[in-house]
């Protein structure tokens, strides 16, 4: 708390008073060079997927076999594959691939994730002890042999690939709300609100979980990139995004035979792949330290 | 007329058997309607226990209490938050960080399900002396006097006719802890509040309170009445180096 | 150097952090000496008596700028000292200790090996005369069971305990000027007495020079000498501690006024009103 906040003139709603610290987070989080490069790429890879249709300059499934292992070029930027596909066209529209991927991903783990960590920290007990002994069962399957798995059953796809990561990616995040809300639990603002007869789901819903949540955030980002990571290692091994979807890491998966001889096949996807993580954990470490409230604002 | 608090060998202990650590002995006392009641003694005397037994924040204790002539079991409900309310010692951990000063005071009017809220909220912070504006700032934006007067709003907001107070002023600044004393005398003399008021300062309680009960390892050493402590005629021994080292040499 | 000079010297002591163009101020101007008695910083909070205490050692932050005309202990210039310097003077010479000792203690080493690793700097000592020392030293804040005390944790220790512990540490190296920093504020009443009660003791046997941080009047007035007063960063009154009822500036008297007491009931205590006047002299 500063002299110049106090001196600021008190917001007159509560949207004003939330766009106020929303801003000032902004600001912190845009602050630092790293963080802003790390947003930026992000912002670039959201554009591009949504801009794909007109980005792309050839049709990304089309073949041209007279054409294949060209070099980059003014007609193909980024050269084409070994069955004549403009790499760069495959590029950009897998950019989607790797976005759903992401999407799907933190949107099934986030709210799991949470709910189990939050209820398992703050009731103790028994129900903690069952939520992190089932989560222990899934922290212990490594993702790749989970997707193996799960091929084995329900054949390959994108969307078994991405169960897959799933499922091994909510224990972390759980454990990570749960120690949260054990240290929260005991704070006198959840003692008062327990006092006024809020019963147990209101204090999760509306004291609880919100606090937990900063650091639920950038775990789920820098989780982005191994997801993007995973998904590459799930495509390369042929049991994620299917042929002829231009999955960034099948992509890479494809090109390596011929990788000695035409790099760019394996080079751009490669590049795509270690540009979009490093974002990820660039984006994760900056709001770490923009959210985090043990530092000053 | 009965009391407005009742407890009768209240017993708490922590742990099992041999570990087992009696935190509360036989604590008996009662308040009247009205009455502002002090518990004093140092740390580890048990008067903080007392509190959250009755805030229900502990519920394996024995003993039988009654508040406002219903008899309390230690289970928190929402007849229980209209029958008494806290005031919590550190005004930086007693306010959600992420919720604005109206969205706090409104909590307990949302979960009772009563209306005007807007109103009630209005009223509240008046009654504290903060001015409306205040209503949409976080609790990092106000200072820790201003803190305590919300968690002070807060807790009467439901209207409750007990009020625990747990070393509200402890954490304040001198002349903040003024201010904060006065504002709950005279709360206390315009809604005829009753008032369980825990502090190691035998000064604050003297100043607030018209009975205290002195404290030590557990066990209420004696009850007396302000103005016999402060004349000097307190029984116990540890209660008169209690007044000794609150005296000053003035 | 004659030994009739104080034994620290600050005059016009400023401490800011911001930037240049647009600094906040903590410390304003602060001048005082200190020799061999008890000096009390008094304040409230935001008055800058903590960031005093930290600047005298250079433990500040570094984005803490600090100036001062004068700022000298025992002849030397602590402005221009160096951190090799200051490393030499921290803990041998000019010894701090703090409020809470739960967060001052390391809680994984007990507490003989770190009063042994206070008592070890800068000389070599066999394991046995080490333990001696550190035993000797635990006497003397009258811990009663020293060999006992010594294999125990931090944790384990009370409240009075830890801060006779840290007081033992600090005078392994036999400093001449201690800073304490709100050395009682966590303890009980009972127990602040005997803090108090040993940290007189030092001062006269010892020679020890104390500056003592406080935001409590009531207790300065009893325990020290003299008494800083101080509001936004500025001493606004320096008076004997016997002199306190009698004080001038308003601030001082309102702050003694706003004081629940036993003796002086008032049904209304009054409220300290505060004068933009006092930060701006």
């Amino acid at each position: 708390m500063t002299l110049a906040t106090l001196s600021r003139p008190a917001p007159s709603g509560a949207w004003q008073a939330w766009r106020h610290e929303a801003a000032g987070t902004a600001r912190k989080l845009l602050s630092n060079p790293l963080t802003a490069i790390g947003v930026a790429v992000i912002a670039l890879l959201v554009a591009v997927a949504l801009l794909a249709p007109w980005l792309a300059t050839h049709d990304p499934l089309r073949q041209d076999l007279a054409a294949a292992l060209q070099a980059p070029s003014s007609t193909h930027w980024f050269g084409t594959d070994e069955f004549g596909r403009d790499v760069y066209s495959r590029l950009v529209h897998g950019t989607r691939i790797t976005l759903f991927i992401v999407t799907l991903v933190t949107v099934v783990v986030g709210p799991l994730g949470m709910a189990i960590g939050v209820v398992s920290g703050y009731f103790g007990g028994r129900v903690d002890l069952l939520c992190m002994r089932v989560a222990d069962v899934f922290l212990s399957f490594p993702s790749l042999v989970l997707a193996l798995a799960f091929v084995a059953a329900l054949g390959p796809g994108l969307d078994h690939a991405v169960l897959a990561i799933a499922l091994t990616a909510w224990p972390a995040i759980a454990r990570l709300a749960r120690a949260e809300a054990m240290t929260l639990r005991q704070a006198d603002f959840i003692v008062a609100a327990q006092l006024q007869g809020a019963s147990h789901l209101r204090v999760l819903w509306r004291h609880l979980a919100p606090l937990c949540l900063p650091s639920v955030l950038v775990r789920l980002t820098m989780n982005m990139a191994s997801v993007v990571l995973t998904a590459a290692g799930l495509g390369f091994l042929g049991l994620g995004a299917q042929p002829p979807l231009p999955e960034w890491g099948s992509m890479i998966s494809e090109g390596r035979r011929y990788m000695l001889d035409t790099w760019w096949t394996v080079a751009a996807p490669g590049a795509a792949i270690l540009a979009v993580s490093m974002a990820f954990n660039l984006l994760g470490d900056g709001l770490n330290d923009a959210l985090d409230p043990r530092q000053a604002s | 007329m009965s009391a407005m608090l009742s407890v009768q060998g209240l017993q708490l202990a922590f742990g099992e058997g041999r570990e087992a650590h009696t935190v509360l002995h036989d604590v008996s006392f009662e308040v009247a309607r009205g009455e502002a009641f002090g518990l004093v003694g140092e740390s580890g005397s048990g008067k903080t226990s007392i509190l959250r037994c009755l805030a229900g924040q502990y519920r394996h204790w024995q003993g039988q209490v009654s508040i406002d002539g219903q008899p309390y079991d230690g289970a928190r409900s929402p007849a229980h938050a209209r029958r008494a309310q806290m005031v919590f010692q550190d005004p930086y951990g007693s306010l959600h960080p992420r919720h604005t000063v109206r969205t706090a005071l409104a909590e307990p009017l949302r979960v009772q399900g009563l209306d005007r809220i807007d109103e009630r909220i209005d009223e509240a912070l008046q009654q504290v002396g903060l001015p409306l504006a205040f209503r949409f700032r976080y609790p990092h934006q106000i200072s820790g006097g201003q803190r305590q007067r919300v968690a002070i709003a807060r807790a009467l907001i439901l209207r409750p006719p007990l009020l625990l107070l747990d070393e509200p002023t402890s954490a304040l600044d001198v002349s903040v802890q003024a201010e904060v004393l006065n504002l709950l005398a005279d709360l206390r003399a315009q809604h005829g509040l009753t008032y369980v008021l825990v502090s190691h300062d035998l000064g604050v309680v003297a100043h607030l309170c018209d009975r205290l009960a002195v404290m030590q390892r557990g066990r209420i050493l004696e009850t007396l009445s302000r103005d016999a402590l402060c004349a000097g005629k307190a029984a116990h021994d540890y209660t008169r180096s209690l007044v000794a080292a609150a005296d000053e040499a003035a | 150097m004659t030994t009739a000079s104080p034994l620290l010297q600050v005059r016009g002591l400023q401490v800011a952090y911001g930037t240049p163009a647009a600094p906040v101020p903590v410390v304003r101007g602060v001048s005082f000496d200190l020799g061999r008695e008890k000096v009390a910083v008094v304040g409230e909070s935001g008055s800058g008596k903590t960031t005093v205490g930290r600047a005298l050692l250079q433990l500040l932050p570094r984005q803490a700028r600090v100036t001062a005309d004068l700022l000298q202990f025992d002849g030397i210039d602590l402005r221009t000292a160096s951190e090799r310097d200051m490393a030499a003077l921290r803990g041998r010479r000019m010894s701090m200790i703090m409020q809470d000792p739960k967060y001052s203690l390391n809680p994984v080493m007990n507490i003989g090996r770190q009063i042994g690793e206070a008592v070890q700097r800068g000389q070599r000592l066999s394991r046995a005369e080490c333990s001696a020392r550190v035993e000797a030293l635990l006497q003397r804040v009258h811990i009663r069971e020293p060999a006992r005390v010594a294999a125990l944790y931090p944790h384990e220790v009370s409240g009075g305990m830890g801060q006779r512990v840290m007081i033992a540490m600090m005078l392994a190296q036999r400093p001449q000027l201690l800073i304490a920093d709100e050395p009682t504020s966590a303890l009980d009443v009972a127990v602040r007495e005997e803090v108090l009660g040993l940290l007189d003791e030092l001062v006269a046997e010892e020679g020890l020079a104390l500056l003592f941080i406080s935001h409590d009047l009531n207790l300065v007035r009893r325990f020290c000498d003299r008494v800083l007063v101080m509001y936004a960063g500025r001493v606004v009154e320096t008076l004997a501690a016997a002199d306190l009822a009698q004080a001038r500036h308003p601030y001082t008297q309102g702050l003694m006024a706003a004081l629940p007491s036993l003796r002086h009931r008032r049904a209304v205590l009054p409220v300290l009103q505060r004068d933009a006047a006092w930060s701006a002299e």
